[in-house]
Parts: C-alpha cells; structure tokens; sequence
C-alpha cells in the first residue's frame, strides 16, 4: 500500500468547518442581548475531487463552507417604555443615513440629537419613507408612532418611518444590514407593523446555541480521532518492512 | 488560535457592563429622582473570508464566502426618563415634577445642573437648596423665618409665603419656579448627586413654567421616586448572568478543541 494522505486532508478540511462553525456559533452567542441582532448559520456543501486521478478517488468528498446567511426570523419584543425605541413585527428593516451610504437595522433604539433629529446610537440619521431626514423640534407635544410606522407630533402627520425589505440581507457591523449584492438581493414587499416603546430581542436561541457548541467541539474530536487512527496505521505499514 | 476564545471573550464583556448597569439601578431603587440606565449592544466587525477554491465541472454551486463576526461590544449607555411614582411626604419644600421637565440648579463655582429630584431645604439665608446646599435658579429667597406660617406651592409655580405679621396674615409672593425641558434628555450627562448637565447631544435648555406647554406640574409635599422597576431589574440580572455562562461555555468548546488538536500528534 502506497502512502496515502488524502483522507488525512478531508479530515483536516471537516475540522477547520468545525471551527467556523464554532466561531459562528460563539458570534451569535456573543449578541444574544443585543437588539435586533439576526443569527447567522453556516451552510456547508460537499465537493468531490476534482478528475485528476483514477476513479477511485471520486470516494473523497471534501466537506467546504458555502455561505453564512442571515436568519430573518423574528426576534421576541421587550418593552422598555422609551418613546423613541420602535421594534418591527413582521419584515423589513428600519433604514439609517451613515457616512457610507444607508444601511438597514431592526435596532429600533433611536433617539433625538440636540437639533432635534431622530438619529440611532451610533449618531446617524434615521429616515422618513422619502428618504430624508427626520426633525422633530416640537417638545411640547408627545411623538407618538402608529403601526405603519406614521409617526404624528401631538395631532400632526410629520412622515412615515421608512421600512425596506430585501431577499437577501448580509451583516455589516454596528446592528448594521446591507443588501446582500452577491446573493443578487432585490427589494421585496414587507408585511409589518411598527411598536412603539418596545425592542426587538436578538434572535439567538441559547439551548439551539449550546446544542451547536456541543456539535463542533464532538465533530472536531472524532476528526481528530479518526487522523490519530490514520496515522497509526501508516506507522504499521512502516513497521512491516523492518528486519 | 481559536477566533472564537475572543469573541465569547467579548460577549462576557459586554454581559459584565450590563451587571453594572443594572446593579447600579438596583442600588438607587430608593434615590429620589433616580432615573434607571439601559445597556445598549451592537455587533463587531465581520470578516469575510473567501475561499477561491478549485470546483470540479460537475459541480454548478461555487462557495460564495462567509462572513465571521468578531463579537459585540456596549453601543451607549441611555437614561430613561419614564416618570416614577409621587410620594406623600406632606413637607413644605418637597416638590414633585409630573410630567416632563427639570428644576435648574446653580453649581458652587458657576455652572448649572439639572435636577428630578425635588427634596429642597432652606439654607441660613434663606435661599432654596438642595441637600448638598446647591441653591434653585432663579433663586428663591425666603426672608425672617421667624414671621413665616407656611410656604405655598402653586401647580404652575407660583411661590407664596404666608406670614403673620403682627397678628396679621399676609401672603408675599415670592420668585417663580421655572422648568427646563431638552430635546433630549437622553444625551444629558449624569454628575451624581442626582444631577445632569447639559452635552452637545442633548441640545440647550428650553425654559418654560409649569404646567404649560408639554411642561409637567408641581406637587408640593411630594417626591418623586425613582422608576427602577425592581421585578424588571431582577429579570434583567438573570438574563445577563446566563449569557455570561452561555459564553464562558464558547471559550471552553474553544479550549477543548485546542486541546484535541494538542493530542493529535501522541
């Protein structure tokens, strides 16, 4: 039996998806509290070797990363009582004018700035269904927010919350979204409603989370059993031709 | 190494902040005025790692790449000033604010503060203060105590003193109490003793008088308490403890593995 290492690298290419994915799952679980945070996966596909040897070798499949798609789904709503903090139910993200253009949050954490804009934590401008920016200097009357995202000063109609929906969103930091432009991402309907005093909760599941740590620390260990055993035997077949 | 050691590492960050917070709200359940803090949270930068990757011709799906987070990280810290409950306190100069606004307080050394808490005192010239002897602005002087029957409070902040001079009743109308509203209160900074100054975030003072113009009234005889929910606070506590532990538990899978690809080579 010649020397074969191929299985060795299969293996070795399982463990390194076992440690993204534990670095996916420790990410997830690092923003289990924060607001609007969507869970990534990791998706994982199979190859076979390329045609480059006899058929045999068609037997390898290389286990490779594919994409870390973004979980849309809905996160739990808390009610915090703030007059500016909004969660959406239902699909679409609230959208942000930042210095690199506008992106998406469902971190409805808003506040007003000194000059009376509605703005996110991060300083930057929340926007209206036109697109522009929303000042609301009135601080006698009460903002109040209905659920199609109008938002009303006192009794006066001052805009709409913008709320875009895309099919394909990727993560961009700071809460941030960006429409996936690899994935093709094209705008699509929203169905929502905006609630007003409340945040949307990550929607990470702890027991799901824990299962998945679980999952690739076991799955790096069996790789790491299986090369030992592998290794071994090489060892033998060395042995063998030993006076 | 294991990327994922410190990204668990800074969700165990993030978790202890939030204990702060929270067990500094828990520990001014009783402050008059106190207004509770929130921890906000966002995520770190992702890392996108591309993998060229040869594809065999009856293979059609190309990897597209995958994007690593490194973590989350505290976002901004806010005040949120929810009114809390009136207290009965039946003294004079205990003044309660029901509704939005705040009393202006005059800094030893110049400067202004701004304050919930309405618990005053009258100091040996006769000036409104507050405990720690920091006088109300505008000033309120209240002249020979030894005449004084009682101080008088209006909703809307008229001041009157009624005094008894020479077996007659006369009421002497004193300064105004004025409020201060901020368009936004959440960017107001926090001194401590119960005091906030103004930051460029939250924008100038907007005086106006009581019970006018989105302004709250005053009660006299009353404090306000402070709106620590303490059923929440202790809900908030378990939640941050348990994703402590949730990401302890990611740097030991990290540990653990680290350790089985120590004993790869016997």
């Amino acid at each position: 039996m010649a020397l074969n290492f191929q299985p060795i690298y299969v293996l070795a290419s399982g463990g390194e998806r076992a440690i993204e994915n534990l670095n996916v799952v420790s990410n997830n679980l690092a923003n289990i509290n924060t607001p609007g945070f969507k869970k990534l996966m990791l998706r994982e596909m199979s190859q076979y070797l390329p045609e480059n040897k006899g058929d045999s070798s068609h037997l390898f499949v290389f286990p490779r990363f594919n994409d870390t798609p973004v979980m849309t789904t809905q996160g739990n709503l808390i009610k915090t009582d703030s007059i500016l903090d909004f969660a959406i139910f239902g699909d679409g993200f609230f959208a942000v004018e930042t210095p690199n253009g506008i992106k998406y949050t469902r971190n409805g954490h808003f506040l007003r700035n000194g000059e009376g804009y509605i703005v996110d934590s991060n300083g930057n401008y929340v926007l209206n269904s036109q697109g522009k920016r929303i000042q609301i200097a009135d601080t006698t009357h009460q903002i109040k927010v209905l659920n199609d995202g109008t938002i009303y000063v006192g009794t006066e109609n001052v805009g709409k919350l913008m709320i875009k929906n895309f099919s394909a969103v990727r993560p961009d930091s700071e809460s941030y979204y960006i429409p996936d432009t690899q994935k093709n991402a094209v705008e699509i309907p929203a169905k929502y409603s905006v609630k007003q005093g409340y945040l949307e909760q990550s929607n990470v599941n702890g027991i799901k989370a824990m299962i998945e740590l679980i999952n690739a620390q076991r799955r790096f260990e069996i790789y790491g059993n299986l090369m030992r055993s592998l290794d071994q035997m090489e060892q033998k077949s060395n042995e063998i031709g030993r006076a | 190494m294991i990327r994922a050691l410190w990204t668990s590492a800074s969700g165990m960050q993030a978790q202890q902040t939030n204990l702060d917070v929270i067990s500094h709200n828990i520990a001014n359940v009783n402050t008059v005025g106190f207004k509770r803090s929130r921890a906000n949270f966002e995520d770190l930068i992702y890392q996108d790692i591309k993998d060229p990757g040869v594809m065999s011709s009856n293979e059609t799906r190309v990897p597209s790449g995958i994007q690593i987070g490194l973590g989350v990280k505290l976002s901004d810290v806010s005040k949120i000033f929810t009114q809390g409950s009136l207290i009965k306190t039946d003294k004079q100069l205990d003044i309660a604010i029901q509704g939005e606004g705040f009393f202006k307080i005059e800094l030893p050394g110049g400067g202004e503060a701004y304050t919930r808490a309405g618990n005053f005192q009258i100091d040996n010239e006769g000036y409104v203060v507050t405990p720690n002897g920091y006088r109300l602005s505008p000033n309120i002087q209240i002249a020979s105590p030894e005449t004084l029957i009682s101080i008088n409070i209006s909703p809307n902040g008229k001041v009157y003193a009624v005094r008894n001079e020479g077996g007659q009743q006369t009421v002497e109308e004193l300064t105004d109490i004025k409020l201060y509203k901020f368009i936004n209160p959440a960017g107001l900074k926090a001194i401590g003793e119960n005091l906030f100054v103004r930051t460029e975030a939250s924008g100038d003072p907007i005086e106006g008088d009581p019970n006018t113009d989105g302004f709250g009234k005053l009660a006299q005889g009353f404090l306000e308490a402070s709106n620590v929910n303490i059923v929440e606070e202790m809900v908030n506590l378990i939640v941050a403890q348990r994703a402590y532990e949730i990401n302890s538990k990611g740097i030991i899978t990290a540990d653990e593995m680290l350790r089985t690809v120590g004993t790869l080579k016997s």
